[in-house]
């Protein structure tokens, strides 16, 4: 089990730093890569947010997001518009203290891999059950039900892939998006 | 003089064991073929009454076949098996059926001879967690006995059971005693329309206008203390008490079930609680959550997840290993260090344990929920968890990494399967432990759910993780700080834990050998 982690973990850094160098430059210009690089023709994405809801776990808000093509540039204007937070006051903000969104990545196979950056790199917040479930699924369900060829996701916190996030759930695999969570619309 | 209807009991009775060995003898000397090939399988709704569940499930090229242990808990009824795997009784009220993965038929006991043995779609299937069965077998089960239908949408992957409209008022009892109390449990297949709960001199009665009782359970009343027995008549349910014993009622919603509480109010009340020895359960593991660096939930009045739950879970160790003489208790931690997930659930496996209880605290980022809520490991994990290790095994891209990747994936599915046979027992314990605490303290019901929660997958034994308040409520989060109050959540824990024990059915012996 812990030569599985092991590889998780070397995956997840593999991704992280073919990200990162893939997003180089545009991570320097501009630290949270919500938008895509110039020569990227802009389309409109009509998504919809899964935010932490007072009577069900997740509850959804439709929004449209300017991003490009790129199911990289996707996946970050979507975890940038969650981590934005909701519009409607009875929701809540995916986390209390401030993230951005840092390098993301595709693989050929859809994993979409997420790097979370805390202020001054804190550390994972204290979560209960309920919370966590919120806040990792918020992230998963938001990206992989939102943009195309993505089916599984991976978050890591400051570029390093956690086994759980608050205690509860095993992160160190990719997750599928739990619809059971989501209201039924 | 013998009647003809006592000819036609004992002529099927006769029919009903020739087809029992007939049809498992001649499995044996033919060989059986081999089972179906497995087109697809996953796990599925099931809808009983409105309310979801989730149950495994196989198509073949007959059509599907169902994992028979869930449904018996939604549906009620029990299965047993010969040490063999090879024979298979569900019992359905007063009604046996016989089956196996060797044959194509099913024997019903007390059948007319010409329906004693009937053929199936197609063979059930033995698996790790259990047996799956096809759809006509729960036809001819639960849809002959309580005259329930069912409908199998292979698009929605929904199984709907519905229930006819019927006068027949089926009513499983559970009889618990400890620390001199004893309280009776009468769990409601439906809620009657109208019904009333009427005391007496030395008995307690439930009375359903029209309402013909069947009964299941509830021998243990008659042995007990302060109890003597409960018996089912047309109208009513009738609890007889022990002299010089009070009982007082309540009921709880989902199932509809009315609970009496018996105490003895002469003297010697308090020594009865320790007639009753430990039942089936030895050893009892408890997980106080996180600890170390991982603080868990941290409520805005400076309470820590990590240090309520271990003094909770000390304080349930003290209680269980004085209600329960003989049960071994084993707590994960006892002091503040950090435990991997896996490693909870492994020291539950290594000591053996009959029961694993994973304490929490709780919080959310949305609203100021309160209440406790108990969870059992949801399928959707296994799913999750078989997905990724055949991704591991066979990753995009070309070429594994051989004996690794293997491995992995092996204990993936192992841990997985761990759990998976026991959520049926996971799902009945969590189901106690959630009445309890709505019951103990007047909590809001959050209820019984689930959650692909690590700490769960690995544990071989019934597993549950409870959340016993959320410390993000800051009215909540005080009340968890006291004492007092911690003890109530403890007594309710144990409560559900001595019901379980006297509830759960003892491991088999072991087969004796010439």
């Amino acid at each position: 089990m812990r030569r599985a982690l092991a590889g998780a973990c070397a995956l997840a850094f593999a991704a992280v730093l073919a990200a990162g160098l893939a997003c180089g430059r545009r991570e320097r210009e501009r630290p949270v890569p919500v938008a895509a690089a110039a020569e990227t023709p802009r389309v409109r994405l009509s998504v919809e947010l899964y935010f932490p809801g007072e009577r069900t776990f997740l509850e959804r808000e439709r929004r449209e997001i300017e991003t490009t093509a790129l199911p990289e540039d996707q996946i970050a204007a979507v975890v940038g518009a969650l981590l934005a937070g909701p519009d409607d006051s009875g929701l809540a903000a995916v986390f209390e203290q401030p993230v951005e969104v840092g390098p993301c990545y595709l693989s050929p196979d859809g994993v979409a891999y997420v790097d979370l950056r805390s202020a001054d790199g804190a550390p994972l917040p204290g979560l209960g059950s309920t919370q966590e479930i919120q806040t990792v699924y918020s992230l998963v369900n938001s990206v992989a039900l939102n943009v195309n060829d993505v089916r599984r996701v991976v978050l890591l916190w400051n570029g390093t892939q956690p086994a759980t996030f608050g205690g509860h759930l095993d992160t160190s695999l990719p997750l599928a998006p739990l619809r059971g969570l989501a209201p039924r619309g | 003089m013998v009647s003809s209807r006592g000819v036609n009991k004992a002529a099927a009775l006769c029919l009903s064991l020739l087809g029992v060995a007939l049809a498992f003898r001649l499995a044996a000397v033919e060989k059986a073929p081999p089972p179906l090939p497995v087109l697809h399988s996953g796990s599925a709704q099931v809808t009983v009454d409105g309310r979801d569940g989730e149950i495994l499930y196989a198509i073949t090229e007959k059509g599907p076949l169902f994992g028979l242990t869930p449904l018996t808990v939604l549906l009620g009824g029990e299965v047993a098996s010969d040490p063999a795997g090879r024979a298979f009784t569900l019992t359905v009220g007063e009604t046996e059926l016989v089956f196996g993965p060797e044959s194509e038929s099913v024997v019903i006991s007390g059948a007319p001879p010409e329906e004693a043995v009937l053929a199936l779609s197609q063979r059930p299937q033995a698996a790790s967690f259990g047996l799956l069965v096809p759809l006509d077998l729960l036809e001819i089960s639960y849809g002959r006995v309580s005259g329930l239908a069912f409908r199998w949408d292979p698009d929605e992957r929904r199984l709907a059971v519905s229930r006819p409209p019927a006068n027949e008022v089926a009513v499983a009892a559970e009889v618990v005693h400890l620390s001199g109390a004893t309280t009776v449990v009468l769990t409601f297949r439906d809620q009657p329309a109208r019904y009333r709960v009427v005391a007496g001199e030395g008995w307690m009665d439930v009375q359903v206008p029209g309402g013909s009782f069947r009964l299941t359970g509830g021998e243990a009343a008659a042995s007990d203390p302060l109890a003597r027995g409960i018996e089912a008549e047309p109208g009513r349910l009738r609890l007889r008490l022990a002299p010089e014993v009070r009982a007082s009622h309540y009921t709880l919603d989902e199932p509809f079930r009315i609970v009496f509480d018996l105490a003895a109010t002469g003297e010697g009340a308090t020594s009865l609680g320790a007639q009753r020895g430990a039942g089936g359960l030895t050893t009892i593991v408890i997980d106080p959550g996180h600890g170390g660096t991982e603080t868990g939930a941290i409520g805005k009045g400076g309470a820590v997840e990590k240090e309520l739950a271990l003094a909770l879970a000390l304080a349930l160790e003290r209680r269980l290993e004085a209600e329960l003489p003989g049960v071994r208790v084993v707590l994960t931690r006892t002091e503040d260090l950090l435990l991997p997930l896996a490693e909870r659930a492994a020291i539950a496996n290594q000591n053996k344990a009959d029961l694993f209880i994973s304490i929490h605290l709780n919080s959310s980022a949305g609203g100021r929920p309160t209440g406790a809520e108990t969870y059992f490991l949801s399928l959707q994990a296994s799913d999750r968890l078989a997905a990724a290790a055949a991704e591991r095994e066979n990753p995009p891209g070309g070429g594994t990494d051989g004996a690794d990747s293997e491995e992995s994936a092996l204990a993936l599915i192992l841990w997985e399967l761990a759990q998976a046979e026991h959520l049926a027992e996971s799902q009945r314990f969590a189901g106690l432990v959630q009445a309890e605490l709505n019951q103990a303290l007047g909590l809001k019901d959050r209820g019984v759910k689930q959650a692909p929660f690590s700490v769960l997958m690995g544990a071989a034994m019934p597993a549950v993780l409870v959340e016993l308040g959320f410390l993000s409520n800051p009215e909540e989060e005080a009340r968890l700080k006291e004492e007092p109050y911690r003890e109530q959540l403890v007594t309710a824990v144990a409560r559900a834990v001595a019901r379980y024990q006297a509830t759960r059915e003892p491991a088999p012996l072991a087969e004796a050998r010439p």
